[in-house]
């Protein structure tokens, strides 16, 4: 009788759980055939297109000659891994430039000839002929992207190197999910970040601004490790003969008033320590009344066409001014 | 057995998904708003 009723608790327990998980996604996924949800865009992205490196340093790259159609728009990668054409490694006549950067560089959420790397290097080709060799992942650090320039980027012996800096270029190195297979599920993946948002709604510790100060207080690893690779990128300039330029990217969310004023004078003052010319976007961007109208979508604060058509324009004479030193 | 079991608590199991649902879709819209969380990525 006593295990007849474990039984029947069991059963009570999971079944309705079953029951909901297989409804909850078959519906997840009806619904998303007409909508899109950030964090579930970046669970495919992760899923489509990045693998592991053997390199601890890089983490995780793009899986070369892949494609997929994330956030309602197509990211093909090129031989390398690149959101980019395919470049010949041996030179022409042109003036070749690296990018490197994140997911802002990366264009997500845009389609490629929107990105400020596709409009950058047609601005810059009208003036003189000129490549732009695209290096951007989602989710790097300053330290996976000077490793990923040792590793991908220097056989393209480029003039110049501009790294696009974002306020996130301090977290440490991400680790991989501990439970993978979960990414798969819409509905965990839904769960996972509504729950985030939740607490996010309730309590001011765990919103971005105070997550992002923090990556910057006195002794945070993670700037440490970010100044040390700042310092690294500079050496390498000097030592492989390129124009080494640093562009700080805006946080979209509060533009008039921003938030990490503090935050890019510190990278800006390490910056000039080194002596990297280095250009702050966000005073650019101070007048801008409705910063959602230059976000991807409301769930995702990405720069959209519009304000990459606006970094584009504001960073065109700061790259032009010079070539291989 | 299961199929007993599914005729004696069959709505037991609907009551509890229901309200399994209503959570999923007080959280959709109660959290529905421009984004107030950091960049995360799941890397893999």
């Amino acid at each position: 009788m006593r295990a007849r009723r474990a039984v029947e608790v069991a059963f009570l327990v999971a079944a309705p759980l079953a029951l909901f998980l297989l409804l909850g996604e078959l519906a997840l996924r009806v619904y998303l055939r007409t909508h899109i949800f950030y964090d579930v865009e970046m669970s495919r992205y992760a899923l489509a297109l990045k693998v592991d490196s053997p390199n601890p340093l890089i983490g995780h790259h793009h899986r070369p000659s892949s494609e997929a159609r994330l956030m309602g728009v197509s990211i093909r990668t090129n031989a390398d891994g690149f959101r980019d054409d395919e470049y010949p490694v041996a030179r022409g006549e042109a003036r070749r430039i690296v990018f490197l950067g994140d997911s802002l560089t990366l264009g997500w959420g845009v389609e490629k000839e929107e990105t400020f790397e596709h409009l950058l290097e047609r601005a810059l080709d009208a003036r003189t002929p000129t490549e732009v060799v695209n290096l951007g992942v989602g989710n790097y650090n300053t330290t996976q992207e000077v490793n990923l320039l040792l590793e991908k980027g220097l056989k393209y012996d480029p003039d110049q190197v501009v790294l696009f800096y974002f306020i996130n270029d301090a977290e440490p190195v991400p680790q991989k999910s501990r439970f993978p297979g979960l990414g798969h599920s819409r509905l965990v993946t839904f769960y996972w970040s509504r729950i985030k948002a939740l607490r996010a709604r309730l309590s001011d510790s765990v919103g971005f601004e105070t997550y992002y100060s923090d990556l910057y207080r006195e002794g945070s690893e993670g700037w440490a490790r970010s100044r040390s690779a700042l310092s690294q990128l500079a050496a390498l300039g000097r030592e492989h003969g390129f124009d080494l330029r640093v562009v700080l990217l805006p946080e979209l969310h509060r533009l008039a008033d921003y938030p990490f004023a503090r935050e890019h004078a510190l990278v800006t003052q390490h910056l000039n320590g080194i002596g990297v010319p280095v250009l702050d976007l966000a005073p650019f961007f101070r007048n801008e009344s409705d910063p959602h109208s230059l976000w991807v979508s409301l769930d995702d604060a990405h720069p959209n066409a519009r304000a990459h058509r606006l970094i584009a324009e504001y960073t065109l004479d700061f790259i032009a001014e010079r070539g291989r030193s | 057995m299961i199929g007993s079991l599914i005729k004696k608590y069959r709505w037991h199991l609907v009551g509890i998904v229901a309200i399994y649902a209503a959570i999923s879709v007080w959280l959709f819209f109660f959290t529905d708003s421009p984004q107030t969380v950091p960049f995360e990525y799941e890397i893999h």
